[in-house]
């Protein structure tokens, strides 16, 4: 008998024409929306290998450690076709060097970008509210409707339990619904899977299978809603007034109303101030920068007999690069250099502390929000969506600790290879090329500036200088969120969509055995 | 077949709907109730199908008290309403597949279903043609298939030839009598007074929740049963 209800509820819903309307225009929606996000996507994986290209090629022109920095790249997320999430708002790269901390780089000054509920049109997007709403639109009158025409009484006049008329409508009604979800996706990952650009792997499409898994416990809860309504209320009419007013509040106003108490309740400063303090830290190495100055004083400083020096200031023995200088000023350089750079790299631990502890805030201040927004199941689903395909802007922060993680690996890389505490820090020659100025002043005075011009070029000859091997240097690679740490973070949604449905099916049992059937 | 013992229905608002009525319908019987609008005869029909509780007494289909065994006592019953509402998206045939599976007849073939239809009159073209194209005399005719097919050895009808053209009238009441002749408890509330006197084995007269006359064939057809029926109202005015 289950069977037979449900295959008439399936039949009931598939028959009718807003059903083909609704599942072309979900057809459509589905394919149309994959394919500019397949073109969006193929467009930056192709920025994303010609990025990675010219990072590397830039990072082996550096001939000293001082100027040593590494371009990180993050790999567009394949399913961000499907789940578009916070992907293409998150930083694509970000530049860390031993003396440049990474710090959160995009989103509004006054927004937390992890605080989203909502993302561009993409499958999520549509099974959120297109789907949702069909959902409600197919299940609004499923017993009030055979209320009205009478039909509930020919039914019950047979020896049919209520449970199994239940249990059979929404059986049929959900198998009905799920089938324009399934041909859609299907389309859809079809257009993904054939397009060159894109490489979906067997724990893609297990990742896959899971959202579309959500998104049927998603619209089941929908569905279940529907019923209830249609059991409680004596009139179709009412029924669907009272769900599509439930249906905006729950879809359209609770989740961004939920983000706005959370500002108001849990309110983390602005991101300016996190800017200030970094600066004012910068500005406190750079004090001590010049309190060494003062300890350790300029030698004889003669311009002619200096070329191609990178620093600051000529006043600070600080510098990125040194060409040639007399030696006396190159060592006051070097040490200086090799003093100034581990004292940055101390100052830069700090500001990335900052911007990380700030960043935990954010985190905190969105843990809160996805809490509260477990009342509002598109929400719920929205959340587990992002987290399971990685598209959530948690990817942000898992970006920034492990761009930190790559900058401490490569400080110990350096560290190892004496650039932290040599001349090879600041320059490619030794200490011993570089002549005192006394000789250099010699050679002037008898030989003639010209030939201080050869000395000069002999010892520093840019074809000459070689870059540094960095054959052995660490390789990054942005790390995704394993499937089952995916699971884990995910779990309590996927458990509050169980419960919902548990919840309202429950409801539906016990108002739709005490109503009145005739 | 059909049994009401002392059924009485008092509603939540203290209307007293049923009033220890007592009648008996047997195999081969057409038990015919007659009654002004409000009279009682759809509530003792949703006594016997358990879609409302007595307050007191027994509403019993081949033996079995449908209130304590609603589902093994429907098994025994076919029900036809006042106005047959089906699916109409659905054709005359899948109407009668899905209710004949309800009913428990799962093994039926399409040719059983079009024979029924062919029992009840309905056309040939009507058999796969969707319902919203149906009048009300076809949908009441695929009702009566739909009890038919079940097969149940008792049949509440609640005024079935209500709004049905003469034609269609007399058809239903061929029907009937061939159902009679199965063998089949046949309970019908009506206000048809006519189609009463053609079919029924014996009549009551229900008045405010009260059977206050039942009569047999040969006692109504010698006593006159119109004017029984407008005596009886005539008191309920005065």
């Amino acid at each position: 008998m289950l069977f037979t209800i449900a295959k008439r509820r399936f039949l009931a819903n598939i028959l009718t024409s807003r059903f083909i309307v609704a599942a072309v225009l979900i057809e459509v929606l589905f394919i149309s929306s994959t394919a500019v996000l397949i073109r969006g996507y193929a467009r930056r994986q192709q920025q994303f290998h010609t990025e990675v290209q010219k990072h590397d090629k830039e990072m082996s022109n550096a001939d000293v450690y001082a100027q040593l920095s590494v371009r990180l790249d993050r790999p567009p997320e394949p399913l961000s076709i499907f789940s578009a999430g916070a992907d293409r708002r998150i930083a694509g790269s970000v530049s860390v060097a031993h003396n440049a901390a990474p710090v959160m780089i995009s989103g509004a000054e006054e927004d937390n970008p992890l605080l989203s509920v909502f993302s561009s049109l993409d499958m999520i997007t549509i099974i959120q509210i297109i789907l949702s709403l069909t959902v409600l639109l197919f299940s609004y009158n499923v017993v009030s409707e055979e209320k009205e025409k009478g039909t509930l009484r020919l039914v019950f006049s047979n020896n049919l339990p209520r449970h199994t008329f239940l249990a059979g409508n929404i059986l049929g009604g959900l198998l009905s619904l799920f089938l324009p979800l399934l041909l859609g996706f299907l389309s859809a990952f079809l257009l993904a899977y054939l397009h060159p650009a894109v490489q979906l792997t067997g724990t893609d499409m297990l990742r896959l299978v899971l959202v579309i898994l959500a998104a049927m416990l998603f619209l089941s809860v929908f569905y279940s809603l529907g019923v209830l309504f249609s059991i409680l209320m004596k009139r179709s009419s009412t029924s669907l007034v009272f769900l599509l007013f439930i249906w905006v509040f729950l879809v359209i106003l609770l989740p961004p109303g939920i983000i706005s108490i959370v500002r108001q309740i849990k309110p983390v400063e602005s991101q300016s101030a996190i800017d200030q303090q970094a600066e004012a830290l910068r500005k406190e190495w750079y004090k001590r920068m010049w309190e060494y100055k003062d300890n350790h004083p300029r030698p004889e400083f003669i311009g002619e007999f200096i070329r191609d020096r990178y620093v600051e200031t000529g006043y600070l023995p600080y510098a990125y690069h040194l060409g040639y200088a007399p030696r006396e000023v190159a060592e006051w350089l070097i040490n200086g250099s090799i003093y100034g750079h581990n004292l940055k790299i101390e100052y830069e631990d700090r500001i990335y502390e900052l911007y990380h502890q700030y960043n935990v805030l954010l985190y905190k201040q969105a843990v809160l929000a996805d809490q509260l927004l477990r009342f509002s199941p598109s929400a719920v689903f929205y959340k587990f969506a992002c987290q399971i395909t990685g598209t959530d802007a948690s990817v942000q922060l898992r970006f920034m600790e492990q761009a930190e993680q790559y900058r401490q690996r490569l400080i110990q890389y350096i560290r190892n290879k004496g650039g932290l505490s040599s001349y090879r820090l600041i320059t490619g020659n030794p200490p011993e090329a570089f002549l005192p100025v006394s000789d250099l002043i010699r050679v002037r005075d008898t030989e003639g500036y010209e030939r201080v011009k050869s000395v000069i070029e002999k010892v520093y000859n840019p074809k000459d200088v070689k870059p540094l091997d960095l054959s052995d240097i660490p390789r990054f690679k942005f790390l995704r969120l394993s499937l089952t740490d995916s699971l884990n973070e995910t779990l309590p949604d996927l458990i509050v969509l169980i419960l919902l449905n548990l919840l309202l099916l429950t409801g539906c049992w016990i108002t739709f055995i005490r109503s009145d059937v005739r | 077949m059909l049994k009401a013992i002392d059924l009485t229905k008092r509603y939540e608002d203290g209307i007293l709907a049923l009033d220890h009525v007592n009648f008996e319908v047997k195999a081969g019987e057409i038990f015919c109730m007659l009654g002004a609008n409000g009279a009682g005869k759809t509530t003792t029909i949703n006594l016997f199908l358990n879609f409302i509780e007595p307050t007191d007494g027994k509403a019993l289909i081949n033996g079995i008290d449908s209130t304590k065994e609603p589902l093994k006592a429907k098994k025994y019953v076919a029900y036809v309403s006042e106005n047959v509402m089906l699916y109409s998206n659905f054709t005359a045939r899948q109407n009668l597949d899905f209710f004949a599976k309800l009913g428990g007849k799962t093994d039926l073939t399409k040719e059983d279903y079009y024979q029924v239809m062919r029992q009840v009159g309905l056309q040939e073209k009507a058999f796969e043609a969707k319902l919203k194209t149906f009048s009300k005399g076809m949908r009441q005719k695929l009702g009566i298939s739909i009890a038919i097919i079940k097969d149940a050895p008792a049949i509440l009808l609640d005024e079935p030839t209500s709004g049905l053209d003469p034609k269609a009238s007399a058809e239903f009441q061929k029907i009937l009598l061939d159902l009679k002749e199965k063998g089949k408890s046949i309970f019908m509330s009506t206000h048809d007074i006519f189609r009463a006197k053609t079919v029924a084995d014996r009549v009551g007269i229900m008045k405010e929740g009260r059977l206050v006359m039942m009569r047999t064939r040969e006692e109504f057809l010698e006593e006159n049963l119109e004017k029984l029926y407008l005596d009886y109202m005539q008191e309920k005015t005065a």
